[in-house]
């Protein structure tokens, strides 16, 4: 089954949520299903993809030598080290926002979608030149947020500016849920962030230390079938890819010996 | 003929008597000074008898903003000769006195209406109604000037309950969309908006605000200074609420949000929310509700 090329911005408008740790791993439970997968960093001057997806020692040339017509589009494509039919094009980091336009943009994601099913395009923070540059060349957009009424303040803003250019439908993600803080009413609720937002639920990702580790070493948790967070990353991919997936119940798994005492009634 | 403008105050009424100018911009001018000067200073209702006068749109407008730049005055209806006989007993036949400090030209029905009407022409075969009280003694047919539908506009009879509010509005903006954090809806006008209003979201209008849906954002009501503009929501929750010139927030740390439909508005120079059934008049289906 082969889909049509389709080219997806993960956007938030706020920073530090998850996009880029978004981007790797669904672009990791893509690929890792047999898409040919390519990840855009569209962060220049603050590039992290490549260290999200350990491929940071790999990089030669960038998005802005692309444009710039320094180099070919397929010199600056990272192949992954682990899985078969994923690539990257990374950020520029010593340029800024500024070195790309909108129409470059479009011209490069277009291109892009000649070779590939999927194009993840990582946008940065905030709603300036970056944003706009992101979103130039996506048929889709992707929201990334925390249950944090500033996160879903910020998030509002952007599916309002998506609308006004013409990206309609966009989808939610909800990152780095905690299950308890939410039964004890310390967190918002799911229900509540997709009321205000009112925009279709692509999934829900629990906090996870493991995530941590994850970026620092470079190795995407949708890889590793152990951890909820990767779980919840590649339920995303199979919705993505028209699957209808049931949403996980995120009720910790507590261990044995919590659920012991609890049943002996001593928690 | 009469000319000018005279103020009469009847109960709590003011009652304004356009004359027959053909100076309508002079007239308003006229209008102005006599509300600044001669009006009173509290909270009144204004009626206006424009007489054998036909309004433009135009000309509508412009008395309701002269209206409304006083914002003790709310401008409730305006009658003219025809509706004499459903006129309250109370209503005088004219004012007492007269513009007489600089009689200005009179009305012809040549030349004169159509300098100062910019309405559109009559389209053919439309049925033009000319009563008798309203029709110009002159060689010519009815001006092509005078569109027919100002005839309805003008049917507001003065109401036999004062307590019933009318606001004499045309200018109404219904938006059936969800307002997000960073979008600005202002409106000269009154507001209606079907779908929520984000926090960050905010609606600005010189009339009164109506939110079918959920009200987390900024609602100013009344924005050219009107104290007496209100704000309606199936749900109020606003971070903001502003009315007017005055600006009030929720009380610190209160989380509690009582279900149903809330109005908003100022009462005694404090913004007050009621409940929707409390906010409509007494004599609903019910009874009275108690305190």
């Amino acid at each position: 089954m082969v889909s049509k090329p389709v080219s997806y911005v993960i956007t938030s408008g706020k920073g530090g949520v998850g996009k880029t740790t978004t981007v790797s791993n669904i672009g990791c439970a893509l690929a890792s299903c047999g898409m040919k997968v390519v990840l855009i960093d569209a962060d220049i001057g603050l590039r992290n993809l490549d260290v999200a997806m350990g491929l940071e020692n790999r990089v030669v040339y960038d998005l802005v030598d692309v444009v710039e017509g320094v180099c070919r589009l397929k010199q600056a494509l990272v192949k992954d080290k682990r899985v078969e039919s994923l690539y990257l094009l990374p950020a520029a980091q010593t340029r800024d926002k500024s070195a790309v336009n909108p129409l470059q943009m479009k011209e490069l994601v277009d291109r892009l979608k000649e070779e590939f099913q999927y194009v993840l395009i990582d946008c940065p923070a905030g709603i300036e030149q970056g944003f706009r540059n992101s979103i130039a060349g996506a048929d889709r957009a992707i929201i990334v947020t925390t249950p944090e009424i500033a996160s879903v303040r910020d998030a509002d803003r952007v599916i309002g500016l998506l609308e006004a250019s013409g990206k309609h439908n966009p989808q939610l993600i909800v990152n780095r849920v905690r299950p308890k803080m939410v039964k004890k009413g310390d967190m918002m609720d799911t229900s509540d962030i997709v009321e205000i937002l009112a925009i279709e639920l692509l999934g829900v990702v629990p906090e996870d230390e493991q995530i941590i580790v994850s970026t620092n070493k470079g190795e995407p948790l949708s890889l590793k079938t152990s951890t909820l967070a990767g779980a919840a990353f590649r339920n995303i991919a199979q919705r993505m890819m028209g699957k209808n997936v049931p949403f996980m119940n995120l009720e910790v798994d507590e261990g044995f010996f919590a659920r012991f005492f609890k049943a002996i009634g001593l928690r | 003929m009469r000319s000018g403008v005279a103020l009469r105050e009847s109960r709590d009424k003011v009652l304004v008597f356009l004359g027959d100018d053909a100076d309508f911009d002079r007239l308003l001018q006229r209008l102005r000074q006599k509300l600044a000067d001669g009006a009173p200073k509290r909270r009144a209702e204004v009626m206006i008898d424009i007489g054998k006068r036909i309004l433009t749109e135009r000309e509508l407008t412009e008395i309701q903003r002269v209206v409304g730049e006083r914002p003790n005055l709310r401008l409730v209806s305006i009658v003219d000769s025809i509706d004499m006989a459903s006129k309250p007993a109370w209503w005088p036949e004219s004012a007492d006195e007269w513009d007489e400090d600089e009689p200005m030209a009179e009305a012809t029905a040549t030349g004169d209406v159509t300098s100062v009407c910019e309405a559109e022409p009559v389209p053919q075969g439309r049925e033009y109604v000319v009563s008798e009280a309203n029709y110009r003694p002159a060689e010519e047919p009815p001006q092509a000037s005078q569109s027919i539908w100002q005839r309805r506009q003008l049917d507001l009879k003065p109401l036999a309950s004062s307590d019933t509010q009318v606001t004499l509005s045309h200018n109404a903006c219904l938006l059936k969309t969800t307002v997000r954090s960073g979008q600005s809806v202002a409106f000269d006008g009154d507001v209606v908006i079907i779908g929520d209003v984000n926090p960050g979201g905010e609606i600005l209008a010189t009339g009164d605000i109506v939110v079918m849906g959920t009200l987390r954002g900024v609602a100013h009501a009344g924005a050219s200074g009107n104290r007496q503009a209100m704000v309606a929501a199936m749900r109020l929750v606003p971070t903001q609420l502003r009315i007017g010139d005055i600006v009030a927030r929720p009380p610190d740390g209160s989380r509690e949000h009582p279900e149903g439909a809330e109005v908003a508005r100022i009462r005694d120079d404090v913004l007050t929310i009621e409940k929707l059934d409390r906010y409509l008049p007494s004599g609903r289906k019910g009874g009275e509700r108690g305190e």
